[in-house]
């Protein structure tokens, strides 16, 4: 386990930035606890100092997994998001899309999510921007892409997709492997 | 050949058709193998214009120890099959090579035994020592037959055997950056050839310790934050055209 380098950082920060903007230094500073992210096994974690002191004395081979992955680094030094920081993405959430109860379930086998199911759109989202997709009882489902913008949402038809899918949390039964 | 008897001979005096000149010269003869329909069949005579040889004729080898043992002994060469029985597995097997039919210590999977012998020797290491001897004596062998054949005239004995050799081009790579280094300096004032790295070794990463100052941490991944959102203007502008476009529809 080690702190990400400057490069990883940025990485990092970007893809995050995608989906909740300017609120990355609430996750940063915070007045609950000192957390920061560490890097194990190419894999970003989240955790809290205690948490972080504790698992020192675990030994690199033996540590799978400490506190929240938010998601990991690719051969090709790409980050991606796991579904494992829905906590967090949803909380701070720049854009939101809320999804009918009828393609509550289409999303959640791995779908992407068409203007037909759109419940709720925020204002103002613009196209690539990272969403996060919750259902109509305000719990939040995964999150993904946007592949129209809000005003182009509007005028489009029932069926051209409007959040192009990333993760959901039915991958916590279908890919459990991979989350760790 | 341009013959001012020849009628057909043209005004250049080299188009000729070889049939014409066949046919028409007088001093020409072939003999005429018959007619065929309305062809005549001739025989054409043997080329005689040489081709010098370029290297000159092969010696005959000299035979080896076993060939001249087995013609003196008048042994047979039969071929052997390549597919064997196997008893064991009820099927054929090859002789050699992949999925061999093999009853040899080196290749089996269990050794027994017997209560005469030491039962802490490792067997299995004692079969492979035994296969590397006799391969060993084997290439010696083969290697002192050629010399003894070829006496006085061998002259890179070492080349005779590929034992003693690695993989050219790794070994001469190896050997050239060692030898850049084995200099009193380390390698640090030796000649910079053009195309090549400065040095072989990949450069060495430092990382922060795992649990150092985290308020210094934090510091530096706001300022991080910062760089990062001072590259994004600060008025969105597609937001603002959606915002302006929506309260325009929405006053129509």
């Amino acid at each position: 386990m080690r702190p990400l380098t400057v490069e990883e950082t940025k990485i990092f920060f970007e893809k995050l930035s995608k989906f909740i903007g300017d609120n990355i230094r609430h996750l940063i500073d915070r007045q609950d606890g000192n957390y920061s992210f560490r890097l194990h096994k190419e894999r970003v974690y989240y955790l809290n100092e205690e948490l972080l002191t504790n698992s020192l004395s675990v030994s690199r081979k033996q540590l799978i997994s400490v506190g929240s992955c938010f998601g990991k680094f690719t051969a090709g030094k790409k980050f991606r998001l796991h579904i494992t920081a829905l906590e967090y993405l949803s909380q701070y959430a720049t854009g939101k899309v809320w999804v009918k109860s009828g393609a509550e379930q289409s999303f959640l086998y791995g779908n992407n999510v068409l203007k037909s199911g759109v419940g709720r759109l925020s204002d103002s989202i613009s196209q690539h921007q990272g969403i996060v997709v919750f259902n109509m009882a305000n719990l939040p489902l995964g999150f993904g892409v946007a592949a129209k913008s809000t005003q182009e949402c509007r005028h489009s038809d029932p069926g051209t997709i409007i959040v192009l899918h990333q993760a959901d949390i039915g991958e916590y039964i279908r890919n459990e492997d991979n989350l760790i | 050949m341009a013959s001012t008897t020849c009628p057909h001979v043209t005004n250049r005096g080299l188009e000729m058709d070889l049939g014409n000149l066949m046919a028409t010269d007088i001093d020409f003869h072939l003999t005429n193998e018959g007619e065929n329909g309305h062809l005549s069949v001739v025989k054409l005579p043997e080329p005689k214009t040489q081709l010098p040889r370029f290297q000159p004729l092969p010696q005959p080898k000299p035979l080896t120890r076993w060939e001249r043992y087995s013609k003196a002994k008048g042994v047979s060469n039969k071929k052997r099959s390549r597919m064997v029985w196997d008893e064991r597995g009820q099927e054929w097997k090859p002789r050699w090579g992949y999925k061999k039919a093999s009853k040899r210590p080196e290749d089996q999977w269990l050794v027994e035994i017997p209560d005469q012998k030491d039962p802490y020797e490792d067997y299995f290491e004692k079969a492979k020592e035994e296969k590397r001897e006799r391969v060993a004596k084997n290439e010696y062998q083969r290697v002192r037959n050629l010399m003894r054949d070829h006496e006085g005239k061998i002259k890179a004995p070492h080349l005779l055997t590929n034992k003693g050799q690695k993989g050219g081009k790794k070994e001469l790579n190896m050997m050239t950056n060692l030898a850049k280094v084995s200099t009193p300096s380390l390698g640090k004032f030796s000649e910079k050839v053009k195309g090549e790295p400065k040095s072989i070794r990949g450069q060495k990463r430092m990382f922060d310790p795992v649990l150092g100052d985290l308020k210094s941490e934090r510091e530096k991944q706001l300022k991080l934050l910062e760089t990062i959102s001072r590259d994004k203007p600060i008025v969105n502008v597609s937001k603002a055209v959606n915002r302006f476009i929506d309260k325009k529809q929405k006053s129509l």
